[in-house]
């Protein structure tokens, strides 16, 4: 009897792969996603006003707050959607733990999030090249990745880290409903009237107020809500069994 | 060396057992049936075996390790069963590419003969396939793993009946080239007697007999002769089976070891022995009521 | 959050909502494989590395944001210009100024202006500048000052000023019978400005509370004396000027 002994990050690192694989559908969803915010992005920008005598002035500003919006949904979908059992049942088959599992998701989705960051901020570039096609507007200001890096690595980054805990949320939320819907119907209500008392209003609006500080405050406190969401979760899934 | 121990194992589900006092162990490189009637536990202990459920309480070992959350367990181990699911979007060919990078021992050339054999089309998706195809597909995949663990749970369902010989023949050659511990869980027991070696006959979440299939086929006698004769002889004895015949001939199975009566003087009364098939024997030691269907119909 | 905001969430909602359930129904009836998915997101993640390159090259119309110093200047050059117009100065500042100049010659020997709209405010300053020749020549000089939009607030920017003066409509100036100038003022001119900006208000790095709450204004300075044109014309003193609005001659 000869055993095979693979190492753990030998193991995770072909895990990873495969679920990568596994969820290219979901990059396709992102990208239909995506096109969708870039329709609606130039459908109603943000910031349009007008004023004056004989000058109508009509001032309008493309962000990429739409396509940020929309990629966290769908990262949360795609959290949610990777604790499903049938999705955690794909692995079975192939060489896993529960925990290992649950670690490769982790990677998956940052991974994930990382994409889904990036895109969002350069499906931006296509809105702009629209606009720019579409009329000869004046520029008031054009703040892009040449002109100004540092905005542009600032909020990539950041929105890396906001797609992710969107992404880890819905992976805590949805481990909690494999395990017991209760549970996750209590989470939610707890939650919910935290928000109508004045103490957990505070801690909303203080926590906001630290994420504000600075790009790393921020992701400081994105890093502890997503870490926390998924050992958590990770935690549950090992405890997890599977049927099918 | 055993491969699998269980001790004492205990598996509920809310209140109701599934398995209690499950105590067996299982040698290196043989081939055992999993036997019992539905819902006596079979899936669930070969679930536990491959360390997809935790049991309730008591030690389950699987190359002395205990197989729920175990890496080194999952890498020698496969659990085949019918609701094996794979990524939608892979194709046949995709899970086999990835089986490669997972198990160290894959044989793949195997894989792509056997599905080429069976005629299974490498770009189709496993969702699309017929419930007997699918099991045939697992099949491969469990045997082209070449785990040293092999768990099989029904895996011949919905197979007719040439796929499921070419399945027997196939397993039966894989494990003289490459032997490992294969564990069987199968209603169609006849058919695969001459492949087994063991059988662990599964009763009511327990036990019921744990031995090699030669020691199963001495274990019964079964007597056919004149009722009123049958009674006489087997009265006091543990009856594992009776039917009634035809009007006054009645077929009795008993304990082999309780038969210890003069073969001459059964003969002279019209009783003739018969031997037992491991089947038929296991059907008889898991069926809580004596008689059978027809008596229900029969007041 | 505004109304509007909240509307505008729900409109999000409701897409996104088709979109799932298109998704949904095409996932049924299509199944992704891994080859055409590749080369469909290698595709895609290739047009969106490509645009930010093709913006770059895009030719655009970029606004002048003004600083302060620009605008001091401008500023100054304004007060210039209009001292420049009282003291008969004018020529040294056609060449920056002069939108455009007429002359013509008059027979009788008084002349009324007439302003169209002048409850609107008049965009165009009237200077009338009595000359000492004798000659039915009357010359009129369109001039117009650096007129700049202030205060541009968009959510994350500073407020930022532009001079817009090139973009402006002029004044309809006509004779409607031989003796009667109108003087209209310029036709509405809509402008459009774009700010593109990789930074969203989502997530929004500053602490300045005030500046978060303001909407996005446009504010347009009315410099020192309204409007943006000035109209200089030059009136031999044998012939008298008249106006409803009132005037003010100069010699």
């Amino acid at each position: 009897m000869s055993l095979t002994n693979k190492t753990f990050a030998e193991t995770l690192q072909v895990q990873v792969k495969f679920k990568l694989h596994a969820y290219l559908g979901m990059i396709v969803y992102l990208i239909m996603v995506q096109i969708v915010g870039i329709l609606m992005s130039l459908m109603g920008p943000t910031g349009m006003s007008s004023v004056s005598s004989f000058i109508d002035i009509n001032a309008e500003m493309y962000t990429p707050t739409v396509l940020i919006f929309l990629s966290n949904l769908w990262a949360f979908y795609v959290g949610l959607l990777m604790t499903r059992h049938d999705q955690r049942a794909d692995i079975m088959p192939f060489v896993s733990t529960r925990i290992m599992s649950s670690i490769g998701d982790v990677v998956v989705l940052v991974a994930l999030a990382v994409y889904a960051g990036i895109t969002a901020m350069l499906s931006n570039y296509v809105v702009r090249i629209v606009i720019l096609l579409k009329s000869n507007k004046h520029m008031l200001s054009d703040e892009n990745m040449f002109s100004a890096p540092e905005v542009f690595i600032e909020n990539l980054v950041a929105f890396i880290f906001f797609i992710l805990c969107f992404a880890a949320v819905g992976y805590f939320l949805g481990m909690i409903a494999q395990k017991s819907k209760k549970v996750l119907f209590i989470i939610v209500a707890v939650f919910f009237s935290m928000l109508f008392t004045s103490f957990g209003q505070e801690i909303l609006l203080g926590t906001i107020k630290i994420a504000q500080f600075g790009l790393f405050s921020f992701m400081g406190v994105m890093i502890i809500l997503s870490a926390s969401c998924f050992i958590v979760a990770t935690f549950l899934a090992g405890n997890l069994e599977v049927k099918g | 060396m055993s491969v699998i121990q269980c001790e004492n194992i205990e598996k509920k589900f809310r209140k109701k057992k599934a398995l209690q006092n499950i105590t067996f162990q299982i040698e290196d490189e043989k081939i055992t049936g999993l036997v019992g009637r539905n819902g006596t536990g079979k899936t669930t202990l070969l679930r536990i075996l491959a360390g997809f459920t935790k049991q309730t309480s008591g030690t389950v070992t699987v190359f002395d390790k205990t197989p729920f959350n175990n890496l080194f367990v999952s890498a020698n181990s496969i659990l085949i069963n019918d609701q094996m699911q794979f990524p939608g979007s892979f194709n046949l060919q995709d899970i086999l590419n990835y089986a490669t990078e997972f198990y160290g021992k894959w044989d793949a050339e195997l894989a792509a003969r056997l599905l080429q054999y069976f005629r299974l089309n490498p770009q189709s998706y496993h969702s699309d396939l017929s419930k007997g195809m699918k099991n045939t597909f697992n099949f491969i995949f469990g045997l082209a793993t070449r785990c040293d663990v092999t768990l099989f749970d029904e895996p011949i369902n919905g197979m007719d009946e040439a796929v499921r010989k070419d399945v027997y023949r196939a397993l039966l050659k894989d494990y003289l080239a490459y032997p490992r511990t294969i564990i069987i869980s199968s209603h169609f027991l006849d058919e695969m007697e001459h492949l087994l070696e063991d059988i662990l006959l599964l009763d009511e979440g327990k036990v019921a007999l744990h031995k090699s299939l030669d020691e199963l086929r001495e274990y019964a006698v079964g007597l056919l002769g004149p009722t009123e004769a049958i009674k006489r002889w087997t009265a006091g004895l543990e009856v594992l089976h009776e039917k009634q015949v035809v009007s006054n001939q009645m077929y009795t199975v008993l304990k082999a070891q309780d038969c210890t009566f003069n073969e001459q003087q059964l003969l002279q009364e019209g009783i003739a022995f018969m031997p037992v098939s491991a089947n038929d024997l296991c059907l008889y030691l898991t069926n809580s009521r004596t008689g059978d269907i027809d008596d229900v119909f029969n007041e | 959050m505004t109304n509007f905001g909240i509307l505008s969430i729900l409109f999000l909602l409701l897409i996104i909502f088709i979109v799932v359930l298109f998704i949904k129904s095409m996932s049924k009836h299509m199944r992704l494989n891994q080859r055409p998915l590749k080369i469909f997101i290698a595709f895609y993640t290739t047009v969106l590395i490509i645009a930010p390159i093709i913006y770059l090259v895009l030719p655009k119309t970029e606004v002048t944001i003004l600083t302060d110093k620009m605008q001091k200047k401008l500023s100054l050059e304004n007060q210039m210009l209009y001292n420049a117009l009282f003291e008969n100065k004018t020529a040294e500042f056609d060449e920056k100024f002069l939108v455009n100049e007429w002359s013509r010659e008059i027979k009788e020997k008084e002349i009324f202006l007439k302003m169209m709209n002048p409850e609107e405010g008049s965009q165009v300053g009237i200077i009338v500048q009595q000359s000492d020749a004798l000659s039915n020549q009357i010359t009129g000089k369109l001039y117009r000052k650096n007129y700049f939009v202030e205060e541009i607030h968009l959510r994350n920017f500073d407020s930022v000023n532009i001079n817009i003066v090139d973009t402006l409509n002029e004044p309809i100036i006509t004779w409607e019978d031989a003796t009667t100038l109108v003087v209209k003022n310029p036709p509405n001119k809509k402008l459009s400005f774009v700010s593109v900006s990789d930074a969203t208000d989502i997530i929004a790095f500053n602490n300045e509370d005030s500046r978060k709450n303001e909407s996005t204004v446009v504010k347009i300075k009315e410099w020192e004396y309204a409007g943006p044109y000035y109209l200089l014309i030059t009136v031999p003193k044998n012939i008298k000027v008249w106006s409803d609005e009132g005037l003010r001659i100069y010699k």
